[in-house]
């Protein structure tokens, strides 16, 4: 007993050494994460006083303004948001908040990218194969991001276990694994030692400047409460979006579905008040995706299985929410600054509101609203013609791209103009004519192609024009 | 289940710990069902194959103990090594058969329909078929008493560290070592993850990254400069050993945490100065089985010269054929038959010349322990390119492709940076391959590491441990990706 005790010690050190070790070279090489710095950093120095969490992805931390809406409605409100965020790491914080603070109500995201099946490449079996967002691998980094952040406890261990799939199980526990392609990359080694510097040295917020393409600056900040602030716009050229879901024939997917099931019945269970809604996005993008009611239909019915609300913001009417304008986004899928000014007030007149009086503010579905509204280019959508995923990644400049015209009505007619060549000089660009006055809204391109598609229609006598860069 | 992947890093430490948990009773019954669940992991219906072999060579024996006539004991013989070889043959041999029996009946005019059904060569069934019948002919010998309790005789057939790819062991040396319950020792326990640990190191960090630019050049060798044949034939060399020996290790390892103690299957074999040398040293258990139970029966050296160069080159195609159902593997046997043969004959000759002149041997000089290295390196790549071949016309596309461009510059350009790994890991390798020559000359030297490593300060123990397992998380080819490699004797 004496020697296997003793024996048993001499181990201590092996260990103390390999998590030595592992300390050290995920300091070489695992660049901390800014925004998840600064968020947790934020959420544990909260006075157990959060009262509305908003929880979600993306589109949580730049479209919702904490600050502001702390002083419309007087409330302490905290974004537990990150870019990616899956549903079960949102189960998860929703847990750890709950623990951690008294909520009187918590409203979850439901951005359609976030909780739909989608077609993936499998390189074990080298196919495509159908895959819910969150046994998706391109979204482990997500919810590693999280895990790595949190203070340890039981949830954040949670978020870690469930953070990947069984072949990645050792990146998902020893965090430098994930950068082993990096391990000769003295320059991003260099990096991380450059930022190895106490957090507190490094404050708590976060500026990083960008280039629109006309060469104006803008820029992106972090800053506490989960809120991400942004000057960046679309611009016209950049209405093109890539089709990355098909909700024609994918809906929900089951370990989302379960996720956000949990964590309406953890908070029934708690009696918390839950409400479901979806931020809005540029209509290119949602015409993308096939039928986007579809996706309106299975959310819907999945809150009144609950008994709770559901808003989606896309289908709010004009007069109650006008951002549908590339002035408001800092992309097509996020609010910039302004717009998320004018998003928050707008959400907050909605939840705020009783089921009754919102209900008149809303079109039941997105084709009634496209209906509703003036004829409208929105842009593009593009994706390879073989459909084959396979190749979607790997730069083969063999495989065309499709580019589909995202409009509100059917059977509106195009002019399609190919613009190559440098199109703010006439005499070093060439133009030429793809179409004329015809209901086909699909141009096929080599995928390594560059320039410039114009599209013209008349419609109802209007005249409309839109010139997008691919 | 491969050792190198998540599911076994799983089902072992369960397996261990459950093992010292129970009751020393049933300990061998655990052992057995964990035997039997890994070997279902491949494939379950092929349970009964290993099921069948040691119901046969378990009744055989019982039946053979029993039987005193010379005849009677014969017969029963016969029968066990009959039915067990015509599962391994059918399985392993019936397609390569069949192809040559068609080839040679239509030399005669005879033309037959292909034979075209396509078997799955069960996981290991060239590793238990042996251990199965060294068992019976064992006790036909009077060697060993037959085991009675079925239940111990069918884990020593599928004891699951070494069921899939040896070593072959003696039922003298495991059937009595599995008959015992082992009691948890800290020390085995720790020599025993240390081993695994070096076994990983192997097979991950060596083998598996040799593989790259092995599988590069082979499989596609139409048109490469023969310098990238010979390099990536040298480099088979080193991955076929220390896939092998990673595989022997981890498995060596994995006994011995519960108690279990293997033989060791490889000890330094490219230091060998000698063909014969090397095969005291490479794949112990497959070349002790075929001396004991092929070479020494056919009547070894005590028939003369001649029949004993003709039992070498017996034993060693044989040995070939075991390998693979395909020509190169016999011809890979051909070689190390003929070698030996010839390094006999020269031995002989030498012998006669220093004995005729009255010379005194003296002791051999560096130079020319260092050429006979060499020559013996040489030999043995030479073989392991038929062997890595696969198959007699891509041996020869590979002969002629070293034959038609041996512009030796291309190994010096940097160009071999481009079969798949970089500059960068391959001086990891080089790194990894000096850790393995420096450990294989001190085994080669009679130094026992492991009790060496094991008298060394703690700091050093615990540096050494965790810097090693720290080596293999970092340059280890596994995870996401890398595809897991299957140990390359697997399939034999």
């Amino acid at each position: 007993m004496k020697k296997n005790v003793r024996n048993l010690a001499q181990l201590i050190p092996v260990i103390l050494i390999f998590l030595a070790g592992c300390r050290l070279l995920d300091l070489l090489y695992v660049p901390e994460d800014e925004w998840h710095r600064i968020l947790f950093h934020s959420y544990y120095t909260q006075e157990r006083n959060i009262d509305q969490a908003f929880i979600g992805s993306s589109h949580i931390l730049c479209d919702v303004e904490p600050l502001l809406l702390d002083e419309i409605n007087g409330y302490n409100n905290f974004n537990m948001s990150s870019p990616q965020q899956r549903f079960d790491a949102s189960y998860y914080l929703l847990k750890e908040m709950a623990g951690d603070h008294k909520l009187k109500h918590v409203y979850l995201e439901c951005y359609y990218l976030c909780v739909t099946d989608h077609e993936i490449y499998d390189k074990n079996s080298d196919s495509v194969r159908v895959s819910d967002y969150i046994g998706d691998p391109d979204h482990f980094a997500s919810s590693w991001q999280i895990s790595y952040a949190m203070k340890p406890s039981l949830n954040s261990v949670a978020i870690q276990l469930h953070a990947s799939d069984r072949d990645h199980m050792i990146e998902n526990l020893i965090p430098f694994v994930r950068y082993r392609e990096k391990l000769f990359d003295w320059e991003h080694i260099s990096d991380n030692l450059s930022n190895f510097r106490p957090s507190s040295e490094r404050g708590y917020s976060f500026h990083i400047d960008y280039e629109e393409p006309d060469g104006s600056p803008w820029y992106q900040e972090y800053h506490i409460k989960g809120d991400n602030s942004s000057n960046g716009r679309v611009f016209d050229s950049e209405k093109i979006f890539p089709k990355d879901r098909d909700l024609t024939r994918f809906g929900i997917g089951a370990k989302s579905r379960s996720y956000l099931c949990k964590s309406i019945e953890f908070c029934q269970k708690n009696n918390i008040p839950v409400t479901l809604f979806v931020s809005p996005v540029l209509d290119f993008q949602l015409l993308s995706t096939g039928d986007y009611d579809r996706y309106v239909t299975e959310l819907k019915s999945l809150a009144d299985g609950y008994g709770i609300e559901c808003y989606d913001m896309n289908l709010i009417k004009r007069e109650y929410l006008d951002i549908k304008r590339g002035e408001y986004y800092m992309d097509p899928e996020h609010l910039n600054t302004a717009g998320a000014e004018v998003y928050t007030e707008a959400l907050w007149n909605v939840l705020s509101d009783s089921a009754d009086n919102n209900m008149s503010k809303f079109y039941t579905t997105y084709s009634e609203k496209l209906a509703a509204e003036e004829p409208e280019i929105y842009g593009l959508y593009r994706m390879p013609v073989s459909g084959d995923l396979t190749h979607r990644d790997d730069g083969n400049p063999e495989i065309d791209m499709q580019y589909t015209i995202a409009s509100n009505r059917d059977d509106m007619e195009y002019t399609v103009t190919n613009i190559v060549g440098d199109p703010a000089s006439p005499s070093g660009r060439t133009e030429y004519i793809i179409q004329e006055r015809n209901k086909n809204n699909t141009i096929v391109l080599p995928s390594d192609s560059h320039g410039t598609l114009r599209i013209e229609s008349e419609y109802e006598g209007a005249d409309l024009m839109l010139e997008v860069g691919y | 289940m491969l050792f190198n992947s998540l599911e076994f890093l799983i089902f072992f430490p369960v397996v261990a710990v459950i093992y010292y948990l129970i009751p020393d009773k049933i300990k061998y019954i655990w052992l057995l069902a964990a035997s039997y669940y890994f070997y279902m992991q491949w494939n379950p219906v092929y349970v009964f194959l290993l099921l069948t072999s040691t119901v046969v060579t378990y009744t055989g024996a019982l039946i053979l103990e029993r039987t005193v006539s010379t005849r009677g004991r014969k017969i029963c013989l016969f029968l066990g090594l009959f039915i067990n070889l015509s599962i391994l043959g059918y399985f392993k041999y019936a397609s390569f058969i069949m192809l040559y029996l068609g080839k040679a009946l239509s030399v005669i005019g005879i033309h037959t329909a292909p034979f075209e059904k396509d078997i799955l060569l069960p996981v290991g069934i060239s590793f238990f078929t042996l251990q199965a019948l060294g068992y019976l002919i064992d006790v036909y010998r009077k060697d060993i008493y037959a085991e009675r309790n079925f239940l111990k005789y069918a884990l020593f057939i599928s004891f699951f560290p070494q069921l899939v790819a040896g070593p072959i062991e003696r039922s003298k040396n495991l059937l009595k070592q599995l008959s015992e319950p082992h009691r948890f020792s800290f020390d085995n326990l720790r020599e025993g993850m240390l081993i695994m640990l070096y076994g990983f190191f192997l097979k991950i960090v060596i083998a598996d990254r040799v593989a790259v630019i092995v599988d590069a050049v082979y499989n596609e060798s139409y048109g490469r400069p023969g310098f990238y044949i010979i390099f990536a034939t040298i480099l088979f060399s080193l991955q076929i050993y220390c896939d092998f020996y990673g595989y022997s290790t981890i498995a060596k390892g994995a006994a011995l945490t519960i108690g279990v103690r293997l033989m060791d299957n490889f000890n330094a074999p490219y230091y060998s100065k000698s063909i014969k040398e090397f095969w005291r040293r490479w794949h112990i258990s497959l070349s002790t089985w075929f001396r004991d139970y092929l070479y020494i029966p056919l009547g070894g050296n005590r028939k003369g010269r001649l029949r004993k160069y003709i039992n070498i080159i017996i034993v060693f195609a044989v040995s070939g054929l075991w390998h693979g159902a395909s020509v190169s593997f016999i011809v890979w046997g051909l070689l190390h038959g003929l070698y030996q043969v010839i390094e006999d004959v020269i031995s002989s000759v030498k012998s006669f010349i220093t004995a005729r002149r009255k010379l005194s041997p003296g002791s051999e000089l560096f130079s020319d322990r260092l050429a006979k290295l060499a020559v013996t390196l040489f030999l043995t790549a030479f073989a392991w390119l038929f062997f890595r071949a696969g198959s007699m016309s891509s041996a020869r596309v590979l002969l002629e492709g070293i034959a038609s461009d041996l512009n030796w510059t291309v190994l010096f350009n940097k160009s071999v940076y481009s079969l798949g790994v970089s500059e960068d890991y391959f001086h990891v390798l080089l790194i990894s391959v000096a850790l393995l020559a420096f450990i294989d000359r001190l085994k080669y030297r009679g130094i026992n590491v492991t009790a060496a490593f094991f008298r060394q300060r703690w700091w050093f123990r615990a540096l050494a441990e965790a810097g090693l397992l720290l080596f293999i998380i970092l340059f280890g080819c596994y995870g996401s990706a890398y595809d897991v490699q299957q140990f390359i004797y697997f399939q034999f």
